[in-house]
């Protein structure tokens, strides 16, 4: 083999070896929010309905329309504040779910909190665990909602009002999941994933086990 | 022919690539990024007790009513106990992924010029006027051209409003031979396609036609068109049909060309290919954790070794002809298809090349030799016996009769205990090169028992319960 031959057969190797392909080829039903806005993490948010139910209105700003499901998550900040200002420009409303993940979803899974149009409410595995007749959305008119999760405890708060604090033996996750109800548009701009802490790979009972030395 | 030898160092290139791979990394599929994967971390929070409360009132007189919070600030705090869980999913990262494909073509230029390549664009690798013109002689090959890539890959294209089974790829090597003329010969490292999918079965084995255009650009500039069937993937051996055009030209003085000008080659072909460790996932499968993938093999891997010894004269060490090891064995890609049959366990395998030197000599080789066994569990999947009969009919000719006693030492290595008889003929000397040979000599018959001690590496061995057919 000729020495010339050499550094192409390592160009080749890399080639292949370092994925470039994907990152280079269009992903339609992946985002990422935040990505030039400094001073907050980048939220990495997935579409898990069809490619069209979703319209990246900026880099803070998506568009969803009914009966469709959004994931947003950060990178291992299981314990945080999610933000989002929230503006249901038609149908019924939107559900945020918490405290499960993109894997395996299903609505009836984690906690979610339920706002819409005909009053709001909170369920934890499909069961509602707290209602609130008076927390309306109003269409076209725009609120923010603020998600909590701190340790066992989290928080639902809609405007200035903390609507509800409880407890939950369920696992946090880096995840907070916006779901429409059918022939729903909404719109969530400002969104923000305040870290309080981050997960930690070193701290599983397996690695702390590990790191004992008898 | 030099596009044979430069072919074969990318084909080395690639299985060693393969191997050095799987040392560095628990999998040879993560070394080329062909796993992607996914996280969920979760905290667990054990004891919490953290409580904090505030009601602040804005100052200044109010009509408050009687019962009114007053302004204060309500803080308990205790420590919390918090465990993380990071789950890690691993899935397939590519479409397609093939460590070699080659296809004998048809079509491509006159009988007398052609490359013989033969059946597959390998089987003629042996026959006396492969890739050879003798002045004087008349000759008239079938095959006239063939095709060969090495480590194609394959990842999901997802355009036109992620329209169904488009896809980008590319390989690390391709060389299109329409002739014996290596200035003819289309050559390029790092080619780019883009294929569409119809699959008319979706199930496996899957089925189905594929257009596909793609270029060359180095060494040789080309565009390649064409439609094939698919038949595969089933343990990573797939059958295509091909029907294309391909036109280019190799610049004065690159590989390919010794000529003292550019040289332009077009030809349409049609041809059947093959292809090994070859390996197809549709959309869903990309979302299905490889832990849940279904197998179709017993085995599948990359290589396998071994030393054995027989009562030959030792063809590894001419200094010591009674050494214990007298010769090897080597099989390149082996494959065991579980057939659905009888608990599945009977299987039908081949291998790229398949490589028996019983001593000095005592050699035979074969090309997609067939193999029929049977996959006996003798303590789990771990420890494994597999009787086995392999019929080598090209380019030698011989059945070895055999037993092979497997012990899973990973996912990617495997030892083994040989013993077996072969008998049969093996193949003229005159057509395997000389340097090739070396100390093994030449040959004209193969027969003897033979017990080996090998090492399989890059191959794993699949347990019952991850066939397909057991799920």
């Amino acid at each position: 083999m000729k020495m010339r031959t050499i550094p192409l057969l390592i160009l080749a190797f890399l080639f292949q070896s370092c994925g470039l392909l994907q990152q280079v080829l269009p992903k339609p039903d992946e985002f990422s929010l935040n990505q030039s806005t400094r001073q907050t993490v980048v939220i990495a948010a997935m579409n898990m309905s069809h490619i069209d139910s979703v319209e990246e209105k900026g880099d803070n700003s998506l568009l969803i329309h009914g009966s469709t499901t959004v994931a947003m998550a950060t990178d291992f900040y299981t314990n945080f504040t999610g933000d989002f200002t929230v503006n249901i420009q038609k149908g019924t409303g939107v559900k945020f779910s918490y405290r499960t993940t993109s894997n395996n979803f299903k609505s009836t899974t984690g906690i979610s909190f339920n706002y819409t149009v005909s009053g709001s409410w909170i369920e934890e595995n499909g069961q509602v665990i707290a209602k609130f007749d008076t927390v309306n959305a109003v269409v076209g008119e725009t609120e923010r909602i603020q998600i909590i999760n701190l340790g066992k405890q989290y928080s639902v708060q809609v405007g200035c009002n903390v609507i509800y604090r409880g407890t939950t033996s369920l696992p946090a996750t880096e995840y907070i999941l916006a779901g429409t109800f059918p022939e729903s548009h909404v719109l969530l701009t400002g969104m923000d994933f305040i870290p309080i802490r981050r997960a930690d790979d070193r701290n599983t009972p397996e690695k702390r086990a590990e790191r004992v030395r008898w | 022919m030099k596009v044979m030898k430069i072919f074969l160092q990318f084909l080395m290139f690639g299985i060693v690539c393969s191997l050095f791979g799987s040392c560095a990394s628990s999998s040879w599929m993560e070394t080329f990024r062909l796993t992607r994967t996914e996280e969920d971390a979760f905290t667990i929070t054990i004891k919490d007790t953290s409580f904090t409360d505030a009601v602040r009132n804005e100052p200044g007189e109010r009509d408050n009513g009687i019962i009114y919070p007053s302004s204060r600030t309500l803080t308990n705090n205790s420590l919390t106990t918090q465990y993380d869980s990071v789950v890690e999913r691993k899935y397939p990262n590519f479409v397609r992924f093939a460590v070699f494909e080659s296809v004998g073509l048809i079509g491509t230029t006159s009988s007398d010029k052609g490359v013989g390549s033969g059946m597959f664009g390998i089987m003629g690798f042996f026959d006396p006027d492969f890739a050879t013109i003798t002045k004087g002689q008349s000759r008239s090959v079938t095959f006239t051209g063939g095709i060969y890539r090495v480590l194609t890959y394959e990842t999901r294209l997802r355009w036109f409003r992620d329209a169904k089974d488009w896809t980008f790829g590319s390989g690390v090597f391709e060389a299109l031979v329409p002739e014996v003329a290596n200035e003819k010969t289309l050559v390029s490292i790092l080619p780019m396609y883009l294929r569409k999918r119809y699959f008319l079965r979706e199930q496996i084995p899957y089925i189905a036609v594929t257009p596909a255009v793609g270029i060359g650009l180095f060494p040789s500039q080309y565009i390649n068109a064409s439609v094939s069937l698919d038949v595969g993937s089933l343990g990573g051996l797939n059958m295509r049909l091909y029907g294309g055009y391909a036109t280019g030209s190799n610049y004065k003085g690159n590989w390919m060309n010794n000529t003292a000008e550019a040289v332009s080659s077009s030809f349409p072909y049609a041809g059947l290919g093959i292809s090994v460790l070859d390996f197809l996932n549709r959309v869903p499968e990309l979302y299905r954790e490889w832990k849940d993938h279904e197998h179709s093999g017993w085995d599948i891997g990359i290589f396998q070794f071994g030393l054995i010894y027989s009562g030959e004269v030792s063809a590894i060490s001419s200094k010591n002809p009674t050494s214990p090891f007298r010769g090897y064995f080597i099989r390149i890609t082996p494959t065991s298809l579980a057939l659905p049959i009888l608990d599945n366990r009977f299987y039908v395998g081949t291998s790229l090349f398949s490589v028996m030197i019983l001593g000095q000599n005592k050699f035979g080789l074969g090309v997609l030799p067939i193999r029929i066994g049977y996959w006996h569990d003798l303590m789990d999947d771990e420890l494994t016996l597999e009787p086995f009969v392999e019929y080598d009919y090209y380019p030698s000719s011989f059945v070895n009769l055999g037993a092979r006693l497997n012990l899973k030492v990973s996912n990617i290595i495997n030892l083994s205990a040989n013993l077996g008889y072969v008998n049969g003929n093996s193949i003229s000397g005159s057509l395997v090169p000389p340097d090739i040979l070396g100390e093994i000599g030449k040959a004209t018959s193969l027969s003897g028992a033979y017990f080996g001690l090998g090492i399989s590496l890059d191959d794993r061995i699949f347990g019952s319960k991850e066939l397909r057919y057991n799920r």
